[in-house]
C-alpha cells in the first residue's frame, strides 16, 4: 500500500497488516502525515502536529513487531483532545489562556494509550475548554469533512474532523453533555462515552466532576473496543475511577446478538426528530430487527427532568472548577462565557435537587433496561448544523426545536440525561439526511459497555454507513 | 421565572460581576431549564438515606476523619 491509502484503515486493519507484515507502523504515520497535509487546511482539525516524535516513535513500533514484542496497538497512529495533558507537548485546551501551556505529566488514559504502542501523531482543537462552542477566537472552527460549511458539533470538534477525515484511525474526546457522542453523529463516526468512572480523568482539565467522560472516537465499533480495552481501568488521582477489572472488549464482540431485546425509547427523544433523521433511524430499527434482535418501545420518565438536572449540575461545577476565569470573561470564547455566566444563578438547593435526583433517574433507565441487552435512540435530532447558525445568540433565541439554529438544544437533548446518569453510551452512524450523516445512539447497563459495543459491531457488520467516505477525501487536491 | 433585575440583585450579592448582556444571557439560558425545573423541584428525599453527595465527605467523616 502507498500513498494514503493506509490512512483509510481501521486500527484493527493497520494491526493485521503489521502483524502480517504487509504494511509497517512507519508507512501508516507517513500516511496520516500525507492525508493531514493535504485535509487540513480544510478542516483545521489539528492543534498540533507532532510528526517527528511520532515518526520516532512508529520505528520504535516496527522494530517491536520484528522482534515479535508487538502491544495491542502498536504502531497506531492517535490523537488527542487538546484538552488531555501531554508531558512537554503544548496543552490549549482550546483557550488563549493556556495556549504556551507545557504540561509535565501525560494524562492517565493517553499514557495507557501509549504504552500500549500507540503512536501519538496529533493534538486536536476542541471547544475552549470543552464548552466554547464552534468558533474558537484563537484558533478557528473545525470544519465538518461531510459539508465544510457544517460543524463537526462538539466539544470534540477536532476529533470528530480527524476520524472521520480519515487523519488518524482513532482519537480521543472527552463527553460532559454529548460532546463524544454528537461529534460522532454530525461526523458520521463511532464515538463512545464509557460508563461514567470507567476511563481515569486524571490529566483532563476538567467542567464537571460528576459528568465527565473520557471516550475513543473511531470508525468501527470494533477499534472503540480495543482502545477502550486499553484506556480503561482503576487510577487512584482520579476519585470517580472505577475499581472494576476491564474485560476483554475486543473479543467479547463475537458472541451473538440475535435473540436479544433492545429497548426503542420512545417519547421525549423522538419528538423533535428532522424528517431526514427520522427516516434514517426507522430504518436503522429495520436493520437492527433483521439481525434477529427484537426491537420493543420502553419509555424512560423524567428524561426532561434529568436534562435539566445535568445543566444545572454541568453550571454549578463549571463555575466551581473555573472561578478563576471570570474575570476575563469577556475573553473567552462564546459559550463558554454564557456557561460561566449561568453558574451564578444555579441556588444551592437546586443543585443537590439535581445530585440527589440522578439515583432516581437512574433506577428510570434500570426499569427500561428491564430484559433488554441496550436502549437505542437518536443521537441527535438533527444533521449538523451551519457554522454560521451556531453562535450561542442563535442558540439562546431559538425556541422551537428542531430547527438547524436551535442546536446547542439539539445537542444536550438526547446526550446530557445518559452523561448525567452515568451509564455506557455510544453512537454509530445509521444513515444520511440531506447529505449529511445521522447517528444513533446505543444505551446500556453501567459497567456492561461490551454490550453496546456488541450490538454496534454487529450492526456495523451488516450494514455499511460507516464505510462511506466524505467526498472531500478525493476532492480537495494534493 | 425569575427576570432580569432579580437575576442582577443575587448577582451583586455574589461577589461576582458580569456585564449586563452576560445576565440577560444567563436568564436566557436558566428560562430555557425553567420548564422542567418546577417537577424537579417537586421530589421529596429522605432526610437520612439516599443522599449520594458529599459521598466522599461522608465517608471521611465515617472514618473519623481520616482519609481512605
Amino acid at each position: 500500500m502507498s500513498g494514503e491509502e493506509l490512512a483509510d484503515l481501521s486500527a484493527v486493519e493497520l494491526v493485521g497488516l503489521f502483524a502480517a507484515g504487509e504494511a509497517g507502523p512507519v508507512e501508516a504515520v507517513q500516511a496520516c502525515l500525507t492525508r493531514i497535509d493535504r485535509l487540513d487546511p480544510e478542516l483545521n482539525a489539528v492543534r498540533t502536529l507532532l510528526a517527528e516524535s511520532a515518526l520516532a516513535s512508529a520505528a520504535d513500533s516496527a522494530g517491536r513487531w520484528a522482534r515479535g514484542e508487538a502491544r495491542a496497538l502498536e504502531g497506531v497512529p492517535f490523537a488527542l483532545k487538546d484538552i488531555i495533558s501531554t508531558a512537554g507537548v503544548p496543552t490549549s485546551g482550546g483557550s488563549g489562556l493556556y495556549v504556551d501551556w507545557v504540561p509535565a505529566e501525560t494524562a492517565a488514559h493517553a499514557q495507557r494509550l501509549q504504552d500500549a504502542g500507540a503512536v501519538l501523531l496529533a493534538k486536536l482543537n476542541t471547544f475552549e475548554f470543552a464548552g466554547g462552542g464552534a468558533y474558537s477566537r484563537h484558533f478557528g472552527a473545525v470544519h465538518n469533512p461531510w459539508d465544510l460549511r457544517r460543524t463537526t458539533g462538539g466539544s470534540s470538534t477536532g476529533s470528530g474532523a480527524a476520524v472521520a477525515g480519515r487523519l488518524v484511525p482513532l482519537a480521543v474526546g472527552t463527553d460532559t453533555g454529548g460532546s463524544v457522542r454528537v461529534p460522532a453523529a454530525y461526523c458520521g463516526i463511532t464515538g463512545l462515552k464509557p460508563t461514567n468512572g470507567r476511563v481515569p480523568r486524571h490529566g483532563v482539565m476538567g467542567l464537571s466532576w460528576t459528568l465527565d467522560h473520557v471516550g475513543p472516537m473511531t470508525r468501527t465499533a470494533e477499534d472503540a473496543a480495543l482502545a477502550l480495552g486499553v484506556m480503561a481501568g482503576f487510577d487512584p488521582r482520579d476519585a470517580g475511577s472505577s475499581p472494576r477489572p476491564v474485560p476483554d472488549y475486543l473479543a467479547a464482540l463475537s458472541a451473538g446478538v440475535s435473540g436479544q431485546q433492545v429497548g426503542r425509547v420512545r417519547g421525549y427523544v423522538e419528538e423533535a426528530l428532522h424528517p431526514g433523521v427520522r427516516a434514517a433511524y426507522e430504518s436503522a430499527m429495520a436493520d437492527l430487527a433483521g439481525l434477529g434482535v427484537e426491537v420493543v418501545d420502553v419509555e424512560i420518565p423524567g428524561i426532561a427532568e434529568a436534562r435539566t438536572a445535568g445543566w444545572l449540575v454541568c453550571y454549578a461545577e463549571t463555575l466551581s472548577l473555573h472561578r478563576e476565569h471570570l474575570p476575563t470573561i469577556e475573553d473567552r470564547d462564546e459559550m463558554i462565557a454564557v456557561t460561566y455566566a449561568a453558574g451564578p444563578f444555579v441556588s444551592a438547593a437546586d443543585y443537590l435537587q439535581a445530585l440527589r435526583y440522578r439515583p432516581v433517574f437512574q433506577r428510570s433507565i434500570e426499569a427500561a433496561l428491564t430484559g433488554c441487552a441496550a436502549l437505542v435512540l437518536p443521537t441527535t435530532d438533527t444533521v449538523a448544523p451551519l457554522l454560521r447558525d451556531t453562535t450561542a445568540a442563535t442558540s439562546i433565541a431559538a425556541t422551537g426545536p428542531g430547527g438547524e439554529a436551535d442546536w446547542m438544544a439539539d445537542v444536550t437533548r438526547n446526550n446530557m440525561p445518559f452523561s448525567y446518569a452515568g451509564v455506557p453510551g455510544l453512537s454509530v452512524p445509521c444513515g444520511f439526511a440531506d447529505g449529511m450523516p445521522v447517528g444513533m445512539q446505543l444505551l446500556g447497563r453501567p459497567h456492561d459497555d461490551a454490550a453496546v459495543l456488541r450490538l454496534a459491531a454487529h450492526y456495523q457488520a451488516a450494514t455499511s454507513h460507516h464505510l462511506v467516505r466524505p467526498a472531500v477525501l478525493d476532492t480537495v487536491p494534493a | 421565572m425569575p427576570s432580569l433585575e432579580t437575576f442582577t440583585a443575587l448577582l451583586a450579592d455574589s461577589g461576582l460581576q458580569l456585564s449586563p448582556q452576560r445576565v440577560g444571557e444567563a436568564l436566557a439560558v436558566h428560562s430555557a431549564l425553567a420548564e422542567e425545573l418546577p417537577a424537579l423541584r417537586a421530589h421529596r428525599f429522605p432526610f437520612l438515606t439516599g443522599w449520594p453527595e458529599p459521598a466522599v465527605a461522608g465517608q471521611w467523616l465515617e472514618n473519623g476523619g481520616i482519609s481512605a
